[in-house]
């Protein structure tokens, strides 16, 4: 809270400041404010502070791209999240029966968020229109990833890349991606495949085949992860 | 605007319309919700900024709005008797309890929205008047009597 008496600074002039829209003289005149007053001095270390933590947490901006009928967003933000739900949508569990295994290098495991309540998924899962999924990955070293999905009318959509692009990742375990999916209202069969490469690819190459065929293959030096889900209709 | 555009503008002031949202609606994850969707708005209509004095501004403006839709879009969920002028007061250092904060959100749910915005700034964020009408692109003289009607309106009513 900001609470502020009359000769200290705002955050509003800290904000423009930060922003570096302040004129050259107003910006000599707060520095020195700042600098001979204890509390404006940590209160900008705050907010340096609490903006560091945030870019830490949601280091990409929201984007919105359509897949088909599907609401596909991507936020740091959106990760965007802590509290109640959202903080356990953040820091799932990430063991997931199935599919992964102790000690394997490359894992691929996803979480569904129903309502308020986040739960574990699994291979073989039956999830519902209208959750949303958020997939983990797990990489013994930095690598570039890709998700893809398939539904039982053959329609493919990218779940998790950068405009067609695959997308780098850290080597770590139990990695939430900042993406998430909400499944659309067709029922039927789903299938998910995660491309883990050491090199930047591209989808659309995956994608044609994943269309035509119905099914992938790794790319030459690259893991593939694959899991099939089955799809009801909303109750 | 281009990606790179796109995402330095985020990164520069995300972390703002994060601080503020979560501080008028006292939680991260409406305030999550809310950088989402001030940003995707600005991302896809940034013809809106134009005329505001700063991006800055703008989006202290833009948050505000969105908060206090948020706000009203929960009316109902936090029953409260009363909200008094004291708990509006400006001046201490402390944050608010969770109490204060219900019943300042009650307060601004129920207030008329260019009431709110007002208080918003004066009460939540300790602007002075001069930034007020900086933010909101008017008077100081307006902001005076926005603040003002703001108080009597908070006088005359109990929330319930």
């Amino acid at each position: 809270m900001t609470r502020l008496s009359a000769e200290c600074i705002s955050d509003l002039k800290l904000d423009q400041w930060q922003a570096g829209e302040l004129s050259a003289q107003a910006g000599e005149e707060l520095r020195a404010h700042v600098d001979s007053c204890a509390r404006c001095t940590h209160r900008r270390q705050t907010l340096v502070a609490d903006a560091a933590q945030f870019l830490q947490r949601f280091p990409e901006p929201p984007r919105r791209t359509r897949a088909g009928n599907r609401s596909y967003w991507v936020a740091g933000t959106t990760a965007l999240a802590a509290a109640a739900a959202l903080v356990l949508w953040l820091k799932m569990p990430t063991e997931q029966p199935g599919q992964r295994s102790k000690g394997e290098a490359t894992q691929f495991g996803f979480f569904i968020k129903r309502g308020g309540q986040v739960t574990l998924g699994a291979a073989g899962q039956r999830v519902r229109a209208g959750d949303q999924l958020r997939f983990v990955v797990t990489t013994s070293k930095p690598q570039h990833i890709a998700i893809v999905g398939r539904d039982g009318s053959g329609a493919v959509f990218e779940y998790h890349a950068a405009s067609g692009h695959s997308v780098a990742v850290a080597g770590a375990r139990d990695q939430a991606l900042e993406s998430s999916i909400e499944l659309d209202a067709a029922p039927g069969p789903e299938t998910v495949w995660a491309i883990f490469c050491d090199e930047p690819f591209e989808l659309a190459p995956l994608k044609s085949t994943l269309a035509g065929a119905g099914e992938l293959q790794a790319p030459p030096g690259c893991t593939l992860k694959k899991l099939e889900l089955m799809k009801d209709a909303a109750p | 605007m281009d990606q790179a555009e796109l995402a330095q503008l985020y990164r520069r002031h995300g972390p703002m319309v994060f601080r503020r949202a979560r501080q008028i609606l006292g939680n991260e994850a409406d305030a999550g919700e809310v950088v989402q969707d001030v940003f995707l708005s600005l991302f896809e209509k940034p013809a809106q900024f134009a005329g505001a004095s700063s991006l800055t501004t703008f989006l202290y403006s833009a948050t505000t709005h969105a908060c206090l839709n948020r706000l009203r879009n929960q009316r109902g969920r936090a029953k409260l008797n009363r909200a008094r002028e004291a708990e509006l007061a400006p001046g201490d250092t402390e944050p608010l309890t969770q109490e204060q904060l219900l019943m300042l959100q009650t307060t601004l749910r129920n207030m008329p929205p260019e009431l709110a915005h007002v208080a918003v700034y004066h009460f939540m964020d300790g602007l002075t008047q001069d930034e007020i009408a900086e933010v909101m692109s008017c008077s100081r003289r307006h902001v005076g009597n926005q603040l003002a009607r703001a108080l009597r309106w908070v006088e005359a009513r109990e929330v319930t």
